[in-house]
This record gives structure tokens, sequence and C-alpha cells, in this order.
């Protein structure tokens, strides 16, 4: 390696070395703020957010790397800076590109000499300006950042190999000796830049400094990439220490200033949880009284509230996830952000949202008379079902799932009845069994399909482990495939996922039927994975002979909460797993997409849980997998649906017991 | 093979109505409560269970004969002017189940054990001859006809008189053909 890639080098490793613990610039807000940033990027944080929901409803519109867009950057987190950046980053890479896939096109047909080395040198300072803009926007938490710098420094070694085939041309030495005497003389008329740079830097006018320096590093680096002589290397080590001064500066009022906006808007994002289990228990009161709550002048009863306050928990979660990521942004590692309140507070709270909600439906048991008890516990069933299925498997409070919490208090309900135990306890009797042999049933159908469709997780873990000397998500011989991070640049990797893995069969779990009228669903985040997958339109068959199962119709609801579980889980298109092919694949910064989860990105999470972290990671290196799956088969809880069978099999005319008495 | 204590317990009959509300009673809940739940309470009123359990056997041909030495069966009515729903079992809970496992659902018009005469009544069967095994069941629009028989001893015998099983592992059907037998209680 020749002086000037060392210097480049040096260069960047200090001023990543005193950057790297961006956690200590946050808090110190005694350095000049930057209102207008916080109020502008609240404000595109909000349209990104509003942007990201509808993206994630419907994943076609969305930029970033995929299969198809390979070479795309990924996404910023937020705000004029990021995007300023962002959109700076994009234009320099564009152009480095662009000029070193000519220079290589031109080397490899043997026509190297028809380029003006000056046209290299241009280029080569095109290439440390992206670095340099790689180096802000990792200063600001942005992964795009890290994959910004990684495609610099892929750039600079190639373009270092087009000077390296280059400078030992036949009959260019008259020519190298040209330009050797040329830096010299400008490395002496830049002296007095640097003394000035060094100056502002002293000044704290970090970013005067570095548009003093920059240019004439820009200048004299690229020319000496020409040589390899250390007369030259010391010569330009005051331009490297002033250049790193004032880099080093610019980084550290970029940190300073978005740990300044993002705090304030992680203070907004602060989940209350204390709050909402008050107007819970504050509605119980009321619902122990007078039966109803009065909520932005609508009139909610017990069951509305389950509902109301459901929806609650489910954007409490969010923000919790986002403030997670928020803190992931401004340099805390997970195990520092796990171990702090907001992690512990979010336990207990659903725990006790979980108990809260007992509490609404158990006053509301104890006023209810006989004669209305029936159609309340119908309606607390439907809420408390739909709430359910999306705690899955979390225990809430002293060991126990959701539904397990709540059906004391739904048994309590039904008892104010004379009429309603004795229908449930029939209606359970031929019930029970039944749902029993339908769950064993999905369970042997998704089982058989198993081997065929190995879960995304393993399938892209074995894609993006590293190989042959080629640099992929995961180490080679780590076996962590929660620990995806960016060791080689997205567009050298996305090329060898998306060979890998679009066509290949797969299979995601706990998938929830999205709120809209997309008819798909997506499946929980599972290490660094999550899919969309369109399949309620194979679902209608399945659910009618469900509903006939259990004895359901408009006039006729389930009477027991498993039952209820069922069918309104199978509405709502919740599958246990789905085995499908996968159609596209998009790479996501993990802080990025976290921080702006939108509304209907509950469903990446199941209630009551959090998403488990590597302590010791680097957040801001981490990577997400989105996959579109086109389904295959769909296991829900009670259903094995077989999509490529005939779709007959599964319509609804197709009733189980041949016909529908009930 | 279930003991005799066992049986025993199982043996009582479950009668459980509800006698403590008359339909004047279930007329007031219907006229007070939302739409959705007129049928809740209406159900309510009508629900009727009944349960023998014996050591009867069951006989079965598949791919294999399958055979059981328990047979449990239940009656149980959700509302009136529908029909019975049957149950059978090859065990008494699910906690106590043994393999091979069997169970059969169908609706039957008769309201009493003793009542039970259906010449061919449609049912939904499901059968797992090993416990980690594929299971045997009744496929959406494949479900198999029963027939079944009460007689003046108290034995009820239930036959299969035609329909196919689908195998989940394979998704292949196959034609089934087998016996009940419950002796008197």
């Amino acid at each position: 390696m020749d002086g000037s890639v060392k210097i480049r080098a040096t260069t960047d490793m200090r001023t990543r070395q005193q950057l790297s613990p961006v956690r200590r610039w946050r808090g110190r807000e005694d350095r000049v703020g930057r209102g207008y940033h916080t109020i502008v990027s609240h404000i595109l944080l909000a349209g990104l957010a509003l942007v990201c929901g509808m993206q994630f409803v419907s994943p076609a519109v969305l930029a970033g790397p995929s299969d198809t867009e390979p070479a795309a950057l990924l996404d910023v987190r937020s705000g004029k800076v990021s995007r300023g950046l962002l959109a700076k980053g994009q234009k320099l890479y564009t152009e480095a590109q662009t000029n070193v896939d000519e220079f290589e096109k031109k080397l490899a047909d043997d026509q190297l000499k028809s380029i003006r080395p000056q046209q290299i040198n241009r280029t080569y300072a095109t290439i440390r300006q992206l670095g340099r803009a790689a180096d802000e926007l990792e200063a600001i938490g942005e992964t795009a950042g890290v994959d910004l710098r990684l495609r610099s420094e892929d750039l600079q070694k190639r373009v270092i190999q087009v000077i390296d085939a280059y400078r030992v041309l036949p009959d260019i030495a008259a020519g190298l000796s040209r330009s050797r005497e040329l830096l010299s003389q400008r490395i002496d008329r830049a002296q007095a830049k640097r003394t000035r740079a060094e100056q502002l830097t002293q000044q704290g006018k970090y970013a005067d400094a570095a548009r003093t320096i920059f240019s004439a590093t820009d200048e004299l680096f690229p020319m000496a990439a020409w040589f390899r002589e250390e007369r030259l290397a010391k010569s330009l080590r005051p331009f490297d220490k002033a250049h790193r001064d004032a880099h080093t500066g610019l980084l550290q009022l970029r940190t300073e200033s978005m740990v300044q906006t993002v705090s304030k808007l992680r203070d907004r994002e602060t989940p209350d949880f204390a709050g909402i289990i008050d107007n819970v228990r504050s509605a119980a009161d009321a619902i122990r009284v007078k039966g109803s709550v009065q909520i932005d002048q609508e009139t909610l009863g017990g069951p509305a509230l389950v509902i109301h306050f459901g929806e609650q928990w489910k954007q409490l979660q969010l923000a919790t996830l986002r403030c997670r990521a928020l803190d992931w942004a401004m340099g805390m590692t997970p195990q520092e952000v796990d171990q702090g309140d907001l992690a512990m507070s979010h336990a207990e709270f659903s725990d006790e949202m979980a108990a809260a909600l007992a509490v609404l439906i158990d006053a509301d048991a104890e006023r209810v008379n006989n004669q209305n008890a029936g159609a309340l516990y119908v309606a607390y069933l439907r809420s408390v079902a739909q709430l359910a299925s999306l705690t899955g498997d979390n225990q809430l409070g002293g060991g126990n799932q959701f539904s397990a919490i709540l059906q004391p208090e739904l048994d309590k309900l039904a008892g104010k009845s004379e009429v309603l135990p004795n229908a449930i306890e029939t209606y359970t009797n031929v019930t029970q069994e039944f749902l029993r042999w339908l769950e064993r049933v999905a369970a042997r159908g998704a089982a058989a399909k198993a081997s065929s469709c190995p879960p995304l997780a393993d399938v892209f873990a074995a894609a993006a482990t590293s190989r042959d000397n080629q640099p992929g998500l995961i180490a080679a011989g780590t076996n962590d495939p929660q620990n995806i991070r960016l060791m080689s640049s997205v567009s050298d990797v996305m090329p060898r996922l998306a060979s890998s893995l679009v066509g290949t069969k797969v299979s995601v779990s706990d998938v929830t039927g999205l709120d809209s009228d997309s008819g798909a669903g997506v499946s929980v985040l599972q290490g660094r994975n999550y899919a969309r997958v369109v399949h309620q339109e194979y679902l209608q068959g399945a659910i009618s002979n469900l509903e006939s199962d259990l004895y359901v119709s408009n006039a006729t609801p389930p009477l027991s909460l498993p039952a209820m579980i069922a069918v309104e889980s199978a509405r709502r298109g919740d599958m246990v797993s789905v085995g499908g092919t996968i159609t596209a694949i998009y790479l996501e910064p993990l802080v990025q997409r976290v921080a702006t989860l939108p509304g209907p990105a509950w469903t990446l999470i199941r209630l009551g849980g959090l998403t488990t972290e590597p302590p010791e990671m680097l957040p801001i290196e981490q990577v997400i997998l989105r996959s579109s799956v086109e389904p295959k088969w769909l296991r829900h809880r009670y259903f094995f649906v077989d999509v490529e069978q005939s779709p007959s099999r599964n319509s609804p005319q197709f009733n189980r017991r041949g016909r529908n008495r009930f | 093979m279930h003991s005799s204590r066992t049986v025993g317990i199982y043996l009582t009959i479950l009668l459980a109505v509800t006698t403590a509300c008359s339909k004047e009673d279930a007329q007031q809940i219907v006229e007070q409560t939302a739409n959705r739940a007129m049928p809740v309470a209406q159900q309510a009123v009508d629900a009727v269970q009944q349960a023998i359990s014996t050591e009867g056997t069951i006989n079965l041909v598949l791919d294999t004969p399958v055979a059981a030495s328990s047979c449990y069966l239940s009656l149980s009515k959700l509302r009136p002017n529908q029909p019975s729903i049957l149950q059978l079992t090859s065990y008494p809970t699910a906690e106590a189940e043994d393999f091979p496992s069997v169970y059969v659902r169908a609706d039957v018009s008769a309201s009493e054990p003793s009542g039970l005469s259906e010449r061919s009544a449609p049912a939904q069967m499901f059968v797992q001859p090993e416990e980690d095994g594929p299971v045997w069941y009744s496929a959406p629009g494949d479900s198999v006809r029963i027939s079944v028989q009460a007689s003046g001893d108290g034995s009820i015998s239930v036959s299969l008189v035609g329909g196919t099983l689908t195998n989940s592992d394979t998704g292949d059907s196959i034609e089934v053909s087998g016996e009940f037998a419950v002796p008197p209680r």
C-alpha cells in the first residue's frame, strides 16, 4: 500500500476512534443548540413515519436496497441533516462509481493512457468527500453512513489499483516527475491554509476549519497517491493532523446536534405506562358504578374499553420499541438500554395491563344483572379474544398467559347469568375436543411441509454468512443469526443475498393479519427477519369451515374463549406459520426501521414482549431483512391450507359436516 | 385400555339441565340483551348434555386395522329444534388419551341415548393410530356416514357406512369402515 493510502486510512481510523463513544455527547446540552433542526427533524420524522406507515402496508413503494435495486442506499432515520447528507452521498457515490467503472474498463481494454491523471485525481477527491459524508451520517447514528463508508473504502481500493497500474505504464516517467515537482509546490502553497485551519479548529469553528483544510487535502492527497515516498508522506502528515482535527470537531458537532434532537424526540415518545394503567383503573371504577365511560365524546361500555385500551397498549409497545432504537441511535448499547428504566417499566406495565383489564371485567361482572350478563359476556369474549392472540405465548403476570389471566373474570361474568354457565359447558363439551383434533391435523400438515420450507431465519443466516473471503452480514463461524452487521457494503452483499434467497422456499412464523384491505399479513420480527405475505384470499373457505365446525353464525357466536380466539384470529388472518417462495427482499437499517415504526407495525412483535438483542452489538451496524413471501401453504392454529391444491377444497361450499344446520 | 376404576368414574350419566330458569326468564333475557345475545340466552336454556362412559370397543379398517378397547359416548344439545351432537371417543378425557386414538362427532336427531336411531348420519372423524404418526381425518367435503342404533338393553352400536378419510401428512385419501360398540351401562 502506498503512502497516500496510509495517510487516508490513518485519518479515518483516528477520527472514528475519537467518535466511537457517541453516547458521551449525550446530555451535554451546553453547546450551541440548533432549535430549527429539532423542529424540522420532528416534522420530517413525522412525515417519514407517515410514509413508512403506508409502506408498511404496501411495501412495493419502499425505497432502499432490494433484490431489484441492490445498489440503492439504505434509508435514513430523520431530518433535514440526514436527508441532505444522504443526497450528497448518493451524488458523490454515483459520480465516483461511474468514473471508477470507466477507469477499470479502460484498464481492462489496455487503454488506460486515454484517461488523464487529473481525471483520476478528481475521482479520488470525490471518493474522499464521499467518505467524509459517510462519517457525518455515521456520527448522527445513521447506518447508511456505515454502508457509504464501506462503499468509499471499496472505491478507494479500486482507484488505487488503477493508479498503481497507471504509474508503471511505459513513457510516463517524465510526467510523474513533473507531477512530483508540482505536488511539492502545492504543498508549500497550502501551508497557509493548513495554518488557518488549525487556528479555526482551536477556536471551535470546525465547519470553517473543515472547509479550509479539505480544499487542500482533497488536492494534495490524490496527487500523493502516485508516489511511494516517505519524504512526501512526512510533509503531508501535518495536513493529515489538521484534516483529522477539523473533521473530528465537525463530527462532534453533528453528534451533539443529533443527540439534542433525538433526546427531545425520545422524551416525547417515552411511553406513559402509569398513565394508561391509571386510566384503565379509573374506567373500571366508573364501569362498576354506571357501566360506561365517556371518552372523546363517545360512550364506551366495558368490551369497547378493552378494545380501546388494547389499541393504546399496541401503540405504547410501539413507542417502547421506538425509544429503544432512539437510545441506540444516541450510542447506547442494547445492554445499557435493556437494563434501564424503559425495559423494566415495559415489563411491569405488561403485567399490570393484563391485571387491570381483568379488574375492568370484574367490575362489570359485579355491576351487571342476570338479564344482561349474556350479551355482555359475548361482547367481552370477542374483545378479549382479539387481544389474546396478539399476546402469543407471552407470560404476563404470575407466569400466566393473557387469556388465562382474564378467564376467571369471564367465568365470573357468565356466572351472573343463571343459564349461561350451562350453555358454556355444553358448548365447550362439543367444541373443545374438536378444536384439539383440528389443531393436531394442522400441525401435522405443516410439519409434513417443513423440510421443503426451512425457516426464513435459517435460510437468511446461511446466505448472509461470510465465506470464501467474501464478507457477508454474519461473521463466519459465529453462527449468530441475530447479529447481522454490515461487514461489506450493501451493494456488495445484496446481489449475493438476492441470488441465494429470491425464489427459495421458506417458512415464517407468527403472522398477523394487517388491519387494512391489503389481504396481507406480516410475521413477527424474528432475529433480523420479518416477512410480508398476501394470504387472506386463500382463507375464506377454511374460515367458513371453522365457523361451521364451531357452530358459529351471525346469530350464534362462540361461547368459549378458545373458540372465540380461533374464529377471531382466523378472520384477522393470523397464522402460526406460512410456507412459500421468497419473491423479493429488502434490506433495512435496524435503527432507522425501528425508530420510525408506524402505527400498523404493532404486528411486528407480540404484546407484552420486546425483541431480544445481543447485549454488546453496535446497533448502527445492524440491518434487517424484509422479505415478500408468496404463500404455498398456511397454518392457522386450527386449520391448514395448501394453496397449491384445488382451491375448491377450501371453499365454503364444501362444508365439513356436509350441511350447515347451525 | 382404561382401568375399571377410571371407567367407573365416567359411568355416571350426566344430565345437566338448567331448571332454575324459566322460559319467561329467558324471554326477558332475549328482550333485554343485544341481538347477538338472543341466541346465547336461548341456547343456554336448552343446552343439555349427557355422557355415557363405558368400556366399549372400536374396530376400524383404514390402511391397516385400528382397534381401541374403550369407547366413550356423549350426547349434547345446544339449541331446541336442532339436531343433538353425538361424540364418540376412544378416551375419557384429553389428559387420559391413549393410542390409537379416535374421535367422531355427528349430528343426530335423538335427544336421549336410548332413542338413538340413525340410518346414515354425516359425521366428522379423526383417527390417529400412533402418537407420533399421521392423523386420518374428515377433510372438508369428505364427511363419513354412520348408522347408530340403541338397543333395548341399553347398548349402542355405531357402524361406519361409508366415507373417506384424508392423511394429514400426505393428503392421501382412504375408504374407512368399522364398528363402535357401547355396551349397556
